[in-house]
């Protein structure tokens, strides 16, 4: 009998929950909540990485909350992406990433364009077509959960990536780790990575 | 344990019978949606930015889940407690005090009146009896009277335990809050949504309207239509529930810096020389190229003909609007009586104004982005000056002049789309809301502009559809749109931000031809 108690009470428990869940339904019912192009489960709205502390996505891109800013707006409010930005920005393709309908980005951060040696690096910025494609290859058609993420996408340059690992621990082209994963922006699910990928590879 | 179960009991009692109560005073008194939008208020703007990153448009939700999680906590805790020190009367204060912050939440929220805490009251009083009856202390082994016989169970141990029957009174008692808050919200979601008054509403035919133009359109894959569906309407706004505002009880009150103020019913407005315009909405949020706006007919009374009854002070700067959720928006009073079709709008697209776009009544006013203009749910018309009142987004430090850019996008083709190399049809929209366009054209490469084809717009205040055709070649290519005014102003290539005063620049897709 005693031992039933703890089971019994859980019940109890759970039929407030289910009851303060129901509220919530219908409450949101009568709202109809702002449409919204993306609204995935709640859970898989959670970022996960150490290094997401260190490159937050909101601050100024959110600014009074008034609507959530695409992907591009989000990334240049990033300080540890503002070396992806600047070549964004090179590239002409700050507003095809923010109008774009659904994509995931992997978004190499400062570290990972500081690995690349100072002279390529200067010519793929200087080159806009080089540096169009190698920032197409970061870029997948559609919003990829941490679920779906393993496996093999073709990007949008033309040529694939592969994505291995588990639970949050991911590595693209067996090379780059994923350091923050899943952040949500307007129109894109983004990957920091800590190394720049290689079409060529 | 046992306590946790009375603390369940005494909560479910409590949200059971306050929802029963709010019945009759209206569902922002139910004691919940009242301490959501407290909380809601009261929320640091740094922890509304990390909901917003990591909860997206699902943030209000998880507000919602996290709030009733922490009164199921509590209430387990604090019936644990209450039972291990055999003290009913910490329990019995742990209700007083969550009824006493959801009545304070209820009766000083927008609207709010003393009568809005009356749920929570009554819940109060529910909770803290069904946890006094269940708690009562010849029911708790630590409180037994030594003549009692002792339950062998109870003998083993030396914590207080309950028996079968107080067990089932907590589990009976759960059932039954729970059973009055299902009846309690359905009552309140049939009584209080106000889909009835809207199918009632007969909109009475315009003085006016915007003639219909024919070849405003063109057929483009992926090009928006000219008039967008208010299904497909964009919606930004801060409000937690939709209000439902019934026209029965509908006011809307004119006053401040004016020689006469004055009260109108729905049915008054209708009365008057209504108008209807083709007009298109931004909203400031909108970045270059993005996707808040839309282009609408609006049926409303021309709001020169409401201020016109009131007389407003020559020294007024500003007119001052409050939605019933208790929204502010700020618009320019001079621009509105400057002969712009600035209205308040009843009618949308042939239809009263859906719950999500502000029924019954909503504010137009062409050429103004909508956070300085658009004010949806209006209650309260103020006419005041800038120096005077702030509105909600300008406290915000969004811009006091809200004036829509002149701004142009491309629909088509998409971001990164694939295409086959040969005639490829490009087209978009323009717009300069109250000046009009008169010219769209577009490049490729950065090379020459190229003029596009206009259709037809029937106002100066809508937006213009475009197209160019365009004679494509294998490769990664860059299109590029700009457009003049009427004024003849071309649109700036220098890029603003959103904030604080709206997007400028132009927009450009990157295209693959093979």
């Amino acid at each position: 009998m005693k031992t039933r108690y703890p089971s019994l009470v859980t019940t109890l428990a759970a039929t407030t929950v289910s009851l303060s869940m129901m509220s919530v339904m219908s409450s949101s019912t009568i709202a109809s909540a702002t449409p919204a192009a993306h609204s995935p489960s709640v859970a898989s709205m959670v970022d996960f990485g150490t290094a997401c502390k260190a490159v937050p996505m909101a601050g100024a891109g959110s600014f009074a909350g008034m609507t959530k800013a695409p992907v591009a707006t989000a990334a240049s409010h990033n300080p540890a992406l503002s070396t992806l930005v600047t070549a964004v920005e090179k590239a002409g393709l700050v507003d095809t990433l923010n109008n774009a309908k659904a994509l995931t980005v992997f978004a190499p951060d400062n570290a990972a364009f500081a690995a690349v040696p100072k002279a390529t690096l200067g010519a793929i910025l200087a080159n806009k077509a080089e540096l169009t494609k190698l920032l197409e290859y970061h870029v997948v058609a559609g919003r990829l959960s941490p679920a779906q993420l393993i496996g093999v996408h073709k990007t949008i340059e033309g040529g694939t990536v592969s994505v291995a690992g588990s639970g949050t621990s991911f590595n693209i082209n067996g090379t780059s780790q994923v350091v923050c994963g899943n952040v949500q922006t307007a129109n894109a699910t983004v990957y920091i990575v800590n190394s720049v990928l290689n079409p060529g590879a | 344990m046992a306590g946790a179960a009375f603390g369940e009991a005494s909560l479910a009692a409590f949200f059971g019978a306050s929802e029963v109560v709010a019945i009759a005073t209206g569902p922002t008194s139910a004691p919940a949606i009242a301490f959501g939008q407290l909380a809601i208020a009261h929320t640091p703007e740094w922890l509304k930015n990390f909901a917003i990153s990591h909860f997206g448009e699902d943030d209000k939700l998880v507000l919602t889940v996290s709030i009733y999680a922490a009164f199921v906590l509590l209430a387990a805790a604090v019936g644990a407690i209450a039972v291990q020190l055999a003290l009913v009367p910490v329990a019995v204060a742990a209700v007083g005090l969550l009824g006493a912050a959801t009545a304070g939440a209820a009766a000083t929220q927008a609207g709010g009146t003393g009568l809005q805490a009356l749920p929570s009251a009554v819940g109060a009083v529910a909770g803290a009896t069904a946890f006094a009856f269940l708690g009562r202390p010849r029911g708790l082994g630590g409180t037994r009277r030594p003549t009692d016989p002792v339950p062998p169970q109870a003998a083993a141990s030396n914590t207080p335990q309950i028996s079968r029957r107080q067990l089932f009174r907590a589990g009976s008692l759960v059932a039954l809050g729970a059973a009055s808050y299902a009846i309690g919200r359905g009552a309140l979601a049939k009584a209080y949504n106000a889909v009835a008054s809207r199918a009632a509403v007969r909109l009475p035919r315009p003085v006016s309207t915007t003639p219909r133009l024919a070849g405003t359109s063109f057929e483009v894959e992926g090009l928006a239509p000219y008039i967008t569906p208010n299904e497909d309407f964009y919606r930004v706004d801060t409000a937690l529930v939709v209000p439902q505002l019934s026209t029965d009880g509908y006011s809307l009150t004119v006053h401040g810096m004016v020689g006469q103020p004055a009260i109108f019913s729905f049915e008054d407005l209708l009365r008057m020389p209504l108008i209807e315009r083709t007009i298109t909405m931004v909203c400031v949020s909108d970045p270059v190229g993005g996707p808040y706006l839309g282009n609408a007919s609006w049926l409303g009374v021309p709001l020169a003909h409401i201020l016109s009854l009131v007389r407003p002070d020559v020294r007024a700067d500003q007119l001052f609007m409050t939605s019933s959720d208790g929204m502010t928006i700020g618009a320019d009073l001079r621009a509105a009586l400057d002969g712009r079709a600035a209205m308040l709008a009843v009618g949308m697209n042939g239809e009263p104004l859906p719950f999500k776009h502000g029924f019954p009544v909503r504010a137009i006013i062409p050429g103004f982005y909508g956070y300085a203009s658009a004010c949806k749910w209006l209650v309260d018309l103020e006419v005041t000056t800038y120096a005077a009142k702030k509105a909600y987004w300008v406290e915000r430090g969004y811009a006091l002049d809200g004036r829509v850019k002149l701004e142009s996008k491309i629909d088509a083709p998409a971001s990164f789309a694939q295409l086959k190399a040969g005639p490829v049809t490009v087209a978009g929209s323009a717009w300069h809301p109250t000046i009009g366009i008169q010219k769209v054209e577009v490049r490729v490469d950065g090379g020459p502009w190229q003029l596009a084809t206009l259709a037809e717009a029937e106002s100066n205040d809508t937006w213009r559809l475009w197209r160019w055709q365009w004679d494509a070649t294998s490769g990664s290519h860059t299109l590029e749109v700009r457009a003049t005014d009427n004024n003849g102003q071309v649109q700036t290539s220098k890029e603003a931000p959103v904030f604080p005063s709206g997007a400028s620049g132009r927009q450009s897709v990157v295209v693959t031809v093979t």
